[in-house]
């Protein structure tokens, strides 16, 4: 856009071109990111480990095996759906401090430290991850903290705070940090697709793609990787990791030099020149710890924010990872040697 | 590392967001505002000894960066914005603003009543603005990959960009323009 061919003639006007194009870099600094995220350091763009291709032969692979193991070439696909009825497969699951083997729909429940696995009637799985607190519903799960990794879960519908997602075969991960105070929730699929609903209407989240809502950025669909590259501009945006490590040490500084100075001016005759001198010092510096220590909130909030986002961003790889772990442990699963499971829709990506 | 050394990284460290932001408004190109940016920060450091305490910093930065922008080869095609004192003057009133850190210490704070407004836009003015300036996309191919024809699209990125303006404009308290 060349604004040199379309001055405007008026002063009014050109001013307020002015204040549209302070606008304009603004916005371009807020929709992108950091000076530092929108260009230099472009956003690394996420690789998984093994590609899509790689893993598709990888899990081909694993169903020739088999389908050679299983005489007469047996493949079971599993749907299953719902959780009412859920039991614990593995690890520990507690109601009001009790371990409890079966769950019921509307009560309340935590995974031990450990996390757990539960199973279906019909034998879909939920994993929880350690200390996730949730409530079991007539037709899914209601995630209260923690995380979830439901696999080929068919209508059942899991819910984390603002966030809703209604599966049909699909696997997926869902998540909500509760405890940070904040209302936020991500869906992330790794099989299939799933309907999801953040309160603004449903959208479609397909294989590969999370949905956030609460992580700053608009609550669609998007691939892991946009999603993660927008949380990396998000981190480029806030003060530098260690910032608050410098304020920190550089108002303990402060407080000891005007410890120092403080004994000085008890042992100064009072109103002595030298008293003076250090009286003013003590004022200047006290200004200058009080303007740091108010920039320490700020960096203090930063760090936070940087906390968070770094474990928004380890859902995410680890929801991707597990999702590819849990797909080859069903396909070998010993508890099933009639044919176990084998994910047709990973195999069809 | 001396305590005058610190104490300009801290400056660098507070004003660099800002800076950038003014700079990519000017030349709207994100390496060269990025490299002017860097060209103000050696500039304030060289001639710190002039900046008068009780001035706004900011404001003495935005200063340097108007000096470096004229001066850029690469920057000619933007000279003329740093030179017409009502565009200058436009700019400023908006950045003179955003120094008040009332609206919070850090400048990602302060961008947060820039967010506010993207927010509030309509879902097709929003969707428009992150084609154009998060995504890179010329208006053309932004058009494209929106599904309107090219015209339309630019009417509702300039509507989308003066909304945006005006919204800024209500949550810093600035006087509108006649």
């Amino acid at each position: 856009m060349s604004l040199e061919a379309k001055l405007p003639e008026g002063a009014g006007e050109r001013r307020r071109l002015g204040r549209q194009i302070a606008v304009d870099g603004l916005v371009r600094v807020a929709l992108a990111g950091s000076a530092a995220a929108a260009h230099r350091a472009p956003a690394r763009r996420y690789r998984r480990p093994n590609s899509a291709w790689s893993w598709k032969k990888r899990l081909a692979a694993v169903a020739a095996g088999l389908v050679s193991a299983a005489a007469g070439g047996l493949i079971v696909l599993w749907l299953h759906g719902g959780a009412g009825g859920l039991r614990v497969e593995s690890g520990e699951v507690s109601n009001g401090g009790r371990a409890v083997g079966t769950l019921a729909a509307g009560k309340h429940y935590r995974a031990g430290a450990q996390g757990a696995r539960l199973a279906a009637p019909g034998g879909g799985k939920l994993s929880l991850s350690g200390g996730a607190s949730f409530t079991p519903t007539a037709t899914g799960l209601e995630l209260a903290s923690g995380e979830v990794i439901g696999r080929k879960l068919s209508r059942a519908e899991l819910r984390a705070g603002p966030l809703r997602a209604e599966s049909a075969g699909a696997s997926l991960a869902l998540m909500r940090l509760a405890e940070n105070g904040l209302d936020e929730a991500a869906v992330v699929v790794f099989a299939g697709r799933v309907r999801a609903d953040a309160g603004g209407g449903g959208v479609a989240v397909a294989a590969g793609q999370a949905l956030a809502v609460g992580w700053g950025v608009e609550p669609r669909a998007l691939a892991v990787e946009d999603l993660k590259a927008a949380l990396a501009r998000q981190r480029q945006a806030l003060a530098p990791p260690g910032e608050a490590a410098k304020y920190h040490q550089i108002t303990r500084e402060y407080a000891g030099r005007l410890e120092d100075f403080r004994r000085q001016l008890q042992s100064a005759q009072a109103g002595s020149p030298q008293a003076g001198e250090l009286q003013s010092r003590i004022e200047s510096l006290a200004d200058c710890q009080a303007a740091h220590q108010r920039r320490l909130a700020g960096l203090d909030a930063d760090a936070a924010e940087g906390a968070r986002i770094d474990r928004r961003v380890d859902f995410l790889d680890r929801a991707m990872r597990d999702g590819q772990d849990n797909a080859l442990i069903s396909a070998f699963d010993p508890g099933h040697p009639e044919g176990g499971q084998v994910w047709l829709s990973m195999l069809s990506r | 590392m001396p305590a005058e050394q610190r104490s300009f990284e801290i400056l660098v460290a507070e004003y660099r967001g800002m800076v950038y932001a003014y700079c990519l408004g000017i030349l709207e190109d994100a390496h060269l505002a990025e490299d002017v940016t860097q060209e103000v920060f050696l500039v304030a450091q060289r001639r710190l000894a002039d900046f008068r305490p009780g001035e706004s910093f900011g404001a003495w930065l935005r200063g340097i960066a108007r000096n470096e922008v004229r001066e850029s080869r690469r920057a000619a095609a933007r000279r003329h914005v740093v030179a017409d004192s009502d565009l200058v003057a436009g700019m400023e009133d908006v950045y003179a603003r955003l120094d008040d850190k009332s609206l919070g210490d850090a400048w990602v704070e302060r961008l947060a009543v820039v967010r506010l407004c993207i927010a509030a836009l309509p879902e097709l003015m929003r969707r428009a603005m992150e084609l154009v300036y998060s995504a890179g996309l010329a208006v053309a191919e932004a058009a494209a990959r929106a599904g309107e024809r090219a015209d339309t699209f630019q009417r509702r990125l300039s509507r989308a960009r003066e909304k945006v303006r005006e919204c800024v404009e209500t949550k810093l308290g600035l006087e509108p323009l006649p």
